[in-house]
């Protein structure tokens, strides 16, 4: 196991790819802190972890509140001693989708608070204890929306490249103190968030869709139009996260690692 | 252990990066065949995965010749029965070319000043090397529907190095080329990746500072690390040593499972030297 004795903090780690990404640590041995806006997915998935012979410990925090998140991280300090690996996954879902003329300052502001500034949050409560130990791991979940341009998608992809940068920047200020920051860009991955933007953007505007399931969209159409015709998993996600936040990639740092079945090959 | 039963190739495997690479995938559980010129150190690599209980070989062939490559290619299958896993690490900066422009020509540029054979050499090193493999491999790797490829490249492929202009020109068509390879592939459950090193003690490298230690009286007294870290170190985020091994276990990764959905990627294993 790669992991062993290792704790980590996931954001969003009750439901969709931060779930997977929940599994996949646990399975190399690390004990979690999950943390969910409701709490229920956490403490379900919690108890999932539990019965894989790990510590687990959900916690109920709303990631855009930097107050819930530094006593988020202080429970889990408290409980675990200290933290070795923070995944940032929660982020706002691609979902509006929408003319640019026609997005009021709210969706700017809902994806802003979504998907960098609960990521700024986190680090920021988490650093200074890397800092101090010379040690850590940080996984930023990006998205191929980020580097990827999409018409009507402008909030997700513009606050999505915000991550990489982000990712890039806190890897240049945090190397001298042996600490690892990467960025994960995912393809579509069916998650409850992705499904909900099936029904909405795809099923119902077309009528050759009428009465499909978000998930048989997604197995007729989305799958097979990736180059590998091959779907990507939240534990296709969770495994690259193992990847980059063991020793065996002690090397890799601001990277951006997309993760696609092909899709996007010439985007950097 | 994530690659019990598969065969993989690496090409100069025999040294440096290359015997990294064979070393990470026989502690995963590959057997592996090692193409490369030199026989005497091929076989040592040959003998460190035996020990550990892995199946190997070495072919001696140069890989920038299509015959010798399609034999050697032969030869692998002859012995091993199937191709799981090809690792393209042969490469290098083409040392030693004759100077044959004469003086009063000279630009005094060195993108202009190369000699044909240094382009020539080095393109065929670093791309038409891996070009040659992937032709005598992938039909091998369409029969099973499966199948995995690594080329290695350098953080030079989209750095900027002007007295290393062809090299960084050869490693950037590594990259086009994965690219293509990759998207060509996808349909047949292929994975095609790239892994670009940055600055990397291997033996030869430790060999040299060990050299300019013996030789420069400002480095007299400095350890190989010591000199390795101030020449490199100002250009990483981690002021840290990087091993053939960590671009095994990139090699690993992407040579796995867990990689199952990644294709067409250069991932830069480089202490963080190309993004700063």
């Amino acid at each position: 196991m790669k992991l062993k004795d290792k704790v980590a903090i996931v954001t969003g780690g009750g439901q969709g790819i931060g779930r997977g990404i929940v599994e996949c640590l646990a399975e190399e041995g690390a004990d979690i802190a999950i943390l969910t806006k409701s709490g229920d997915s956490g403490v379900k998935a919690a108890e999932e972890i539990a019965e894989m012979g790990r510590k687990a410990l959900p916690i109920k925090a709303d990631v855009t509140d930097s107050n819930q998140v530094d006593r988020a991280i202080k429970e889990a300090m408290d409980t675990f001693g200290k933290i070795d690996i923070l995944v940032n996954t929660v982020g706002a879902g691609s979902v509006d989708i929408a003319p640019f003329i026609k997005l009021d300052e709210s969706i700017w502001d809902r994806n802003y608070a979504l998907n960098v500034k609960s990521q700024v949050f986190t680090c920021k409560a988490v650093v200074p204890h890397f800092i101090e130990r010379g040690y850590g791991k940080i996984v930023n979940l990006s998205s191929i929306g980020g580097k990827r341009a999409s018409a009507m998608n402008a909030p997700y992809g513009a606050t999505k490249a915000g991550v990489i940068y982000f990712t890039k920047a806190l890897a240049a200020e945090l190397g001298s103190h042996h600490i690892n920051v990467n960025c994960i860009c995912p393809g579509g991955v069916y998650t409850p968030t992705f499904a909900a933007l099936i029904e909405k953007h795809m099923i119902r505007p077309d009528a050759k869709a009428k009465g499909m399931t978000g998930r048989d969209f997604f197995d007729k159409f989305i799958v097979p139009g990736s180059p590998m015709k091959r779907e990507i998993t939240p534990r296709d996600i969770g495994r690259s996260v193992v990847f980059l936040v063991s020793e065996d990639a002690r090397n890799i740092t601001g990277q951006t690692l997309n993760i696609t079945a092909g899709a996007a090959i010439e985007i950097d | 252990m994530k690659l019990e039963g598969k065969v993989a190739i690496v090409t100069g495997g025999g040294q440096g990066i290359g015997a990294g690479i064979v070393r990470c995938l026989a502690e995963e559980g590959a057997d592996i065949a090692i193409v490369d010129l030199r026989e005497e150190t091929a076989g040592e690599i040959v003998k460190e995965v035996e020990a550990l209980g892995r199946k190997a070989i070495a072919v001696h062939a140069d890989a920038t010749d299509s015959g010798q490559v399609t034999e050697a290619v032969r030869k692998v299958v002859d012995a091993f029965g199937k191709i799981d896993i090809l690792v393209n690490n042969v490469g290098g900066g083409g040392a030693r070319i004759k100077r044959t422009i004469p003086k009063e020509e000279l630009t005094g540029l060195r993108c202009v000043d190369s000699e044909e054979e240094a382009w020539d050499k080095i393109m065929d090193l670093n791309a038409k090397s891996q070009f040659l493999m992937c032709r005598a491999v992938v039909p091998h790797l369409l029969k099973q529907k499966d199948g995995k490829i690594v080329n290695i490249g350098s953080r030079l492929a989209r750095q900027v190095d002007i007295s290393l202009s062809i090299y960084c020109t050869a490693k950037a068509a590594v990259i086009q080329y994965t690219n293509h390879l990759a998207l060509e592939l996808a349909p047949h459950g292929i994975n095609v990746n790239c892994v670009c090193p940055g600055d990397v003690m291997t033996p030869n490298i430790e060999a040299a500072f060990a050299r300019v230690a013996e030789t420069n009286p400002d480095s007299k007294g400095k350890t190989p690390e010591e000199l390795f870290l101030q020449v490199a170190g100002p250009r990483m985020a981690f002021n840290r040593i990087q091993t053939p091994e960590d671009m095994g276990r990139a090699t690993v990764f992407l040579a796995s499972e867990d990689a199952r959905t990644i294709t067409g990627q250069a991932l830069y294993v480089d202490g963080g030297q190309t993004f700063l």
